[in-house]
């Protein structure tokens, strides 16, 4: 049978890849396969479940630090679960940090945020923090634009990370170090990032955590945002036993891929995650107001429920973007309550920003509603390595 | 043609046995061999994914970095010893999917009750067509009906294959198919007016 005309042409059809995108992705190929021939590499890192209490280190470019909160329980099956979908374009990193402390301190959690426009940092930001690890190196380091800007070596902490904040361990979970010792070099067509390796084969449920930009993951573009009840945008896809998100956390975009836990579970432990887990800025920055891990956390997604107009002005977002909306609707001498916002989906088209649809009520009870788009600012650029992953597993 | 194999996920490769094709010709359980395949079909795997793409490169490049970074970690593994470019394909195509049946759904549910009309278009003499116009419009077409298009006419796969792809029933495969084709001739035959 004679072929369809159209199926001739669609066969002729495509575009040729780019030599530089084919290059980049080769050293890609051979960073992967040297990283599975050679499972360990940089840093060392403490033995799962080993020891005091894990905590964290700055990310490294190689031998990246984790930490995992683990279980002194079950079993389950051993999932194998790819901790990154690398994506091409434009990068900011998303850098942030967790510090987990076993049993009775809790967990630290920093996320860094700023500026960064191809490679370069031009704003650090607030603050960001960074824990220290029970074996490895430690630093503590206020974030520059020069900083930011420079490359760290191998193994050498990345610079820009603050003072660590302690909070809560998640309910029913625990730290335990992770093993993920082998970077995985990521090219993508504007930078060539070095992320966390191969935590993939992990005994028993886990939940890992990669704070990452958008653009890195893959996820923003095979998923549909969808809404959980504390304002945090997920989207999820189904690969087997592992489900991917891309949450929100205090504006950060974190890629969590869950491997044998159930939805409520890996809910509830993020849920209760995010409302310990974001850093409050130092004094110094007078970025997120309030201080404190719970007030962050308020700064950064609370007060567009529960506050004024002049509230939303947190470190999440962009004064200017939150600003406009409360103008428009003649908010800006304030009086007026915020009711209610929501997540509005954004696309992978619009890295590093985020929508609301806030409703508002004003004094005579009339409602309104306006729609807040906010720019996340990032603190690191992707080519730092300035990756950090943390692993959960419930008790 | 893409052949509609489907990339082994875990364990050995199938015994062979006599009625079986030959042994896929690339060796990619060393870096050498892997590379070597990669170089060597890394330009129809972005093609393909290309095509899947609408022309959107950027996207074509994630795809078809995810497909060959699966195969590594398959190859790395020990898994897979043994490919042709149909394994990435399939791979890369595999993810695409992912992504279309993930914002599919709402889409789906409006398509249900939109009230279908569309005048029917003259097709153009396809093989007159410029590929690169051909790419361009075919980046118009939304995604479902671009990937109905692909999967029928570049993997020649067969409608009820294209429904199992899409996850719909062969006859909304098969208006998806008329309306994706009649869509695409519209758009040709307005660019070439100008």
């Amino acid at each position: 049978m004679a072929e369809d005309p159209l199926a001739g042409l669609l066969r002729r059809t495509g575009l040729e890849p780019g030599p530089a995108f084919a290059d980049e992705l080769e050293a890609t190929l051979r960073a992967e396969l040297a990283g599975l021939a050679t499972p360990t590499t940089g840093e060392p890192v403490p033995a799962r479940g080993d020891g005091p209490p894990a905590a964290m280190v700055p990310p490294t470019v190689a031998g990246e630090p984790v930490v995992t909160l683990s279980t002194t329980s079950p079993g389950g099956s051993v999932s194998s679960t790819p901790n990154t979908a690398p994506r091409s374009r434009r990068v900011l990193l998303a850098a942030a940090a967790a510090l987990i402390v076993v049993g009775v301190a809790g967990v630290a959690l920093a996320l860094s945020r700023g500026v960064g426009d191809e490679g370069v940092a031009v704003d650090a930001g607030p603050a960001t923090s960074v824990t220290t690890a029970a074996t490895g190196p430690s630093s503590t380091t206020e974030p520059t634009a020069a900083s930011t800007a420079t490359t760290a070596a191998p193994g050498v902490p990345v610079p820009g990370w603050a003072a660590p904040v302690a909070v809560a361990l998640p309910p029913g979970w625990t730290a335990v170090a992770a093993d993920c010792p082998d970077p995985r070099t990521v090219a993508t067509s504007a930078n060539r990032a070095t992320t966390a390796g191969h935590c993939d084969d992990r005994p028993g449920p886990s939940i890992l955590i990669e704070p990452l930009p958008r653009d890195l993951d893959g996820t923003a573009t095979t998923c549909q945002p969808a809404v959980l009840a504390d304002g945090t945008t997920t989207c999820e896809r189904a690969d087997g036993a592992t489900k991917r998100r891309l949450v929100l956390v205090d504006g950060q975009d974190v890629l969590v891929t869950a491997t044998s836990v159930g939805d409520a579970e890996v809910d509830a432990a993020l849920r209760s995650l995010a409302r310990t887990a974001v850093a409050p800025a130092s004094a110094s920055t007078g970025a997120v107001a309030g201080g404190g891990s719970t007030a962050a956390l308020d700064a950064a997604f609370g007060p567009i429920v529960t506050g004024g107009c002049a509230a939303l002005t947190t470190s999440a977002s962009d004064p200017a973007a939150l600003q406009a909306p409360c103008a428009a609707l003649g908010l800006a001498s304030g009086g007026a309550t915020v009711a209610g916002a929501r997540f509005s989906p954004t696309t992978a088209d619009e890295p590093g920003t985020a929508r609301y649809v806030v409703d508002v009520t004003l004094p005579g009870g009339e409602l309104r509603s306006a729609e807040v788009t906010i720019a996340y600012r990032w603190a690191a650029d992707v080519r730092q390595g300035a990756w950090w992953l943390m692993a959960i597993q419930p008790r | 043609m893409v052949a509609e194999q489907e990339p082994p996920v875990t364990g050995p490769p199938p015994d062979p046995s006599a009625d079986r094709p030959a042994e896929p010709p690339f060796a990619v359980d060393t870096p050498a061999g892997f590379v070597a395949f990669y170089r060597a079909s890394v330009g129809e795997v972005h093609r393909y994914l290309s095509r899947l793409a609408g022309g959107d490169r950027a996207l074509a490049e994630d795809l078809t970095q995810e497909a060959f970074l699966a195969l590594a970690r398959q190859a790395g593994a020990g898994r897979v010893t043994r490919v042709d470019v149909g394994w990435v394909i399939v791979a890369g195509r595999r993810r695409f999917l992912d992504h279309i049946r993930s914002q599919g759904r709402e889409a789906r549910r409006l398509e249900q009750v939109a009230v279908e009309v569309v005048a029917p278009a003259a097709e153009p003499d396809w093989s007159t067509v410029d590929p690169h116009a051909a790419l361009a419009q075919l980046g118009r077409l939304p995604e479902d009906q671009r990937t109905a298009l692909v999967l029928r006419y570049v993997d020649d796969l067969s409608t009820a294959a294209v429904a199992t792809q899409l996850d719909r029933s062969v006859a909304a495969t098969e208006s998806l198919l008329a309306r994706a084709r009649r869509e695409l001739a519209r758009l040709v035959s307005e660019a070439r007016r100008g």
